[in-house]
C-alpha cells in the first residue's frame, strides 16, 4: 500500500496548488473592473488594445472585452451580464434604450462599410453610382454573395440595404453563413464571392486575401458606433460609475484624438464622431 | 502548402521565443483544466464505486444516465451553464459568468461523466476479492476503498488521461462561459478559434502545436499505462 | 498467543432466492479448536464459513461472544470481522511483491510493534524469503496459499476460516500447509476448514463435521446432528 508519507506529500502539493488557483481565480475587485461587450469586428480591429491601456492608465479601471455579435452584445447588456455595450446598429441601439435596458448613449466614432469581391468583378459593381445599384447588379447576375447572417450590426446594415432594393435575398447565390466578419471574408475569398464588410476588418484582411475593394463612398454605408451604459436601475450590480468614466473618456478630446490617430496597415480606420 | 509550412515555422518561432501572450494563454488553459479535473476526481471515484459495488433501487438507471452524459456536446453544456450563470439565471447573483471559475465549472461537468464511466468500468472489472481481502486483513472501509483504487490504478489513470484530453481541447463551453477575454479567460482552444477567425494562422498553429504535443504525451502515457494494466507476466 | 475466547453461534438460517441453504445451525468454537467441514458442492460450506466470519449476513442467527448475552449477528458483525478471518479458496494477491502483501498486513495490525522484523520473521516462517521480491500474482497456487497464510499470521485472528485450502496444492505443498496450520492451533487460534479431502487433515486432530440438507452433522460412528451446545460439548469430551 502507499506509505502514508506519500499521501501526505501529494495531499500537500494538491492543497497548495488548489489554494493558489482558487486565490488567483477568485473574484476581481469589482470596483476597478468594467465589462464591455462589443462586436467582433470592433475587437478584431485592434482599436480596443490600442485605446484601453491608456484608459486604464488614466483611471485605474480595468476593462474586459467580450467580443460577440451585435445581437449577443445587446443581449448581454439586457441581461446585465456586462456593464456597457459598444455596437454599431443605430436602430437596435434605439430599441435597446427605448426598452429601458440602456442609458447614457454616446456617439463615439464612425467608419464605413465597403463592398469587396473577386478582382474580375463579374457583376461589374465597380462603377456603380450608389450602393443600391451595386447590390441590384449582384442580384441580377446572381453572383455569389456572402452574408453575415448573424444579426450583427454589419448584417443589419446589409439587410436594411436589401430592403431598399425591395427585394429579400434568397437563392443559391446568396449564402448566409452566421459567422464573424473575418470568417466571412475568408469564405468570400475561397469562393470568389462578394460581401459587405466594415473597412476595419477589410484593412486587416486585405493582404491575406485575393479580394479587391470594389465599391465605397455611398453615405448609406455610413457606420456609426455608439456606447451605451447598462441601466443601473435594472441591474444594480453593474459598474455604472466605471462606465460613465469610460464614456466620458472616449468622448473626451484625448480619447477622440486617439481614435482618429488609430491606423491599420498604414490607413486610418475610424473617424471620431462624438458631438 | 506554403501557407502551412510558413505558419508552422512561425508557430515554433513564437513558442520558443518566449512570447508572453502565448505562454499566458497556455498557462490559463492548464490552470483551468487541471483544477477542473482535480475537483472532479474524488466525487467521480466515489460515485463509480457506489455504482459498481452498490445494490440499490435505480442503480441501472443512474449508470445509463451517466453514460448518456458522455455524448453531450461541449457547446450544449456551455450554453446550459451560461443560462444558469447569467445575471438573469438562477445563479446570476454569484457573478460567475465570464470568469475562469465559470470555465472550470463547465469543464468539471464535461469531464465528470468520462471519469465516472471509465472508473466504473475499472471497478467492475476489478476482482471482488480485492475489497474483501483488504477487509479481512483488517482494513476499515476507507482503507479498503483506497486499496481497491490502487489495484485498479491503471484503469483509473487511463480515465483521468482521457478526461483531461477532452477538457483541455474543448472550445464550446470555454468560449461561452469564459467569453474569451484577453489575458483572463482566453485559453488555448478559444485563442485558436479567435486567431483563425482573424486569419492569423501562425498563432493558431502555434497553439495547435501545444495541444498536439499534449495529445501526444497523453496518448503515450495512456498506451504505456494500458500496457501495464493488461495480463500479468 | 491468542487470548482465551469462545464464540457461540445459534440457529443460523440462510436462504438464497427462497431456497434454504442453512437451517438452524448451531456451533461453538474456542481456542485451538479445529473443525473440518465436508459436504457436497453447493451444500453451503462457503456460506457458512462466511457467516461465521462476519462477512455474509444470515437471515437469522444469535451470537454469544465470551459468555456475554446472545446478540444478533448484525450487532456482532464488527466484532466478528475483527476477530475472525476468512480465506478465499483462491487467495487474492494484492498487486506488488510478496513483501508488499505482508507489509500491508503488518501495517494494519497495531499490535505489531516492530513491523519490519515481524514481516521478515513471518516470511521465514512461511518459507517465502526467496520469493520476497517476486510479484505475488505470478506465484503458483501453493505459493499464494502460503502468502495468504503468512498474511493471516500477521493478522493474528482468533478464528481462521479456510475455504477449500488444498484445492490448488500438490503433495509437497500440502505438508507445508499442515505445518503452518498446526502452528496456528498451537498458538491458540481456532480453525475451521471446508474441504473435499478431509483425510489430509488427519494430523490436526480436528472434529469432523458434515454439511448436508442444510444441517451440520457430527461425523462419528453414528452421525448425529450438531444441534445444541450442551450435547455438542459433551460429544467433544469437554
Amino acid at each position: 500500500m502507499f506509505p502514508t508519507r506519500h499521501f501526505i506529500r501529494i495531499g500537500l502539493l494538491v492543497s497548495i496548488y488548489l489554494a493558489y488557483s482558487i486565490s488567483a481565480i477568485a473574484g476581481n475587485d469589482t470596483a476597478s473592473l468594467l465589462r464591455l461587450a462589443t462586436t467582433t469586428s470592433t475587437a478584431n480591429s485592434g482599436l480596443m488594445e490600442y485605446l484601453l491601456p491608456e484608459f486604464t492608465r488614466d483611471t485605474a479601471i480595468e476593462v474586459q472585452i467580450i467580443a460577440v455579435g451585435t445581437g449577443k452584445a445587446l443581449r448581454l447588456g439586457r441581461d446585465g451580464d456586462v456593464d456597457a455595450v459598444l455596437v454599431h446598429a443605430k436602430k437596435a441601439e434605439q430599441a435597446f434604450i427605448d426598452a429601458g435596458f440602456g442609458v447614457d448613449r454616446a456617439d463615439v466614432m464612425y467608419n464605413d462599410f465597403v463592398l469587396i469581391g473577386s478582382p474580375d468583378d463579374p457583376a461589374h459593381i465597380s462603377g456603380s453610382q450608389t450602393v443600391i445599384e451595386a447590390l441590384e447588379k449582384v442580384r441580377d447576375t446572381k453572383s455569389a454573395f456572402i452574408s453575415r447572417g448573424d444579426d450583427s450590426g454589419t448584417h443589419k446594415k446589409e439587410m436594411s440595404l436589401w430592403q431598399k432594393t425591395n427585394y429579400s435575398p434568397q437563392g443559391d447565390w446568396y449564402k448566409s453563413v452566421g459567422q464573424g466578419m473575418g470568417k466571412v471574408i475568408q469564405i468570400a475569398n475561397e469562393l470568389g464571392a462578394y460581401t459587405m464588410t466594415d473597412r476595419g476588418t477589410w484593412l486587416a484582411y486585405q493582404s491575406k486575401s485575393n479580394l479587391a475593394l470594389l465599391y465605397q463612398g455611398d453615405p448609406a454605408l455610413f457606420n456609426p458606433y455608439g456606447i451605451i451604459a447598462v441601466n443601473p436601475k435594472r441591474h444594480a450590480h453593474v459598474n455604472y460609475e466605471g462606465t460613465k468614466s469610460l464614456i466620458s473618456w472616449l468622448t473626451s478630446s484625448k480619447g477622440q484624438r486617439m481614435i482618429g490617430e488609430f491606423m491599420v496597415n498604414g490607413e486610418k480606420l475610424f473617424v471620431p464622431g462624438a458631438r | 502548402m506554403d501557407v502551412l509550412i510558413a505558419s508552422t515555422l512561425e508557430a515554433f518561432r513564437l513558442l520558443f521565443s518566449g512570447n508572453a501572450e502565448i505562454w499566458e494563454i497556455i498557462g490559463i488553459s492548464f490552470r483551468v483544466s487541471t483544477l477542473a479535473i482535480l475537483l472532479a476526481i474524488p466525487p467521480a471515484l466515489i460515485i463509480a464505486f457506489v455504482l459498481a459495488y452498490g445494490n440499490f433501487f435505480g442503480r441501472r438507471f443512474l449508470i445509463s444516465l451517466f453514460n448518456t452524459f458522455l455524448s453531450i456536446p461541449a457547446v450544449v453544456i456551455g450554453l446550459t451553464l451560461f443560462i444558469v450563470l447569467s445575471r438573469q439565471g438562477p445563479m446570476g447573483d454569484l457573478g460567475l459568468l465570464f470568469t475562469q471559475t465559470a470555465m472550470m465549472m463547465g469543464q468539471f461537468i464535461l469531464c465528470l461523466p468520462i471519469l465516472i464511466a471509465m472508473a466504473h468500468t475499472s471497478f467492475q472489472a476489478a476482482d471482488r476479492r480485492a475489497w474483501e481481502t483488504a477487509r479481512t486483513l483488517g482494513a476499515n472501509r476507507f482503507y479498503a476503498f483506497v486499496t481497491v483504487l490502487y489495484e485498479i490504478r491503471f484503469g483509473l489513470l487511463a480515465a483521468m488521461l482521457a478526461a483531461y484530453g477532452r477538457i483541455i481541447s474543448e472550445v464550446g463551453a470555454s468560449m461561452m462561459l469564459g467569453g474569451n477575454i484577453a489575458h483572463y479567460t482566453r485559453n488555448i482552444p478559444t485563442a485558436i478559434a479567435l486567431e483563425t477567425s482573424k486569419g492569423n494562422f501562425a498563432e493558431g498553429i502555434a497553439l495547435g502545436v501545444v495541444l498536439l504535443f499534449l495529445a501526444f504525451v497523453l496518448n503515450g502515457l495512456l498506451h504505456h499505462v494500458q500496457g501495464k494494466g493488461s495480463i500479468h507476466p | 498467543m491468542i487470548d482465551s475466547f469462545q464464540f457461540g453461534y445459534r440457529d443460523i438460517c440462510k436462504q438464497y432466492r427462497h431456497k434454504p441453504v442453512l437451517t438452524d445451525i448451531s456451533f461453538t468454537i474456542g481456542n485451538s479448536d479445529c473443525f473440518i467441514i465436508t459436504g457436497e458442492n453447493g451444500a453451503g460450506k462457503t456460506t457458512l464459513l462466511r457467516i461465521l466470519a462476519g462477512i455474509e449476513r444470515p437471515d437469522n442467527a444469535s451470537i454469544t461472544i465470551n459468555q456475554a448475552p446472545a446478540k444478533s449477528w448484525r450487532s456482532c458483525r464488527a466484532r466478528l470481522s475483527q476477530s475472525a478471518m476468512y480465506l478465499h479458496q483462491q487467495p487474492y494477491m494484492l498487486s506488488g511483491s510478496v513483501r508488499r502483501n505482508l507489509e500491508y498486513t503488518a501495517r494494519l495490525n497495531a499490535a505489531i510493534i516492530d513491523k519490519p522484523a515481524a514481516v521478515d520473521q513471518i516470511m521465514h516462517w512461511a518459507g517465502l524469503e526467496l520469493l520476497a521480491t517476486q510479484n505475488a500474482v505470478s506465484l503458483s497456487g501453493g505459493q499464494q496459499q502460503r502468502v495468504a497464510l503468512a498474511r493471516a499470521r500477521l493478522r493474528d485472528p482468533q478464528l481462521l476460516l479456510l475455504d477449500e485450502p488444498t484445492a490448488n496444492l500438490d503433495t509437497d505443498g500440502r505438508g507445508r500447509t499442515l505445518l503452518m496450520l498446526q502452528a496456528f492451533l498451537d498458538s491458540g487460534t481456532a480453525i475451521v476448514i471446508s474441504t473435499h479431502d478431509p483425510d489430509i487433515f488427519q494430523d490436526l486432530q480436528a472434529q469432523a463435521l458434515h454439511l448436508e440438507d442444510q444441517t451440520l452433522f457430527n461425523k462419528k460412528a453414528a452421525p448425529s446432528k450438531v444441534s445444541d451446545i450442551a450435547s455438542y460439548q459433551k460429544s467433544r469430551g469437554k
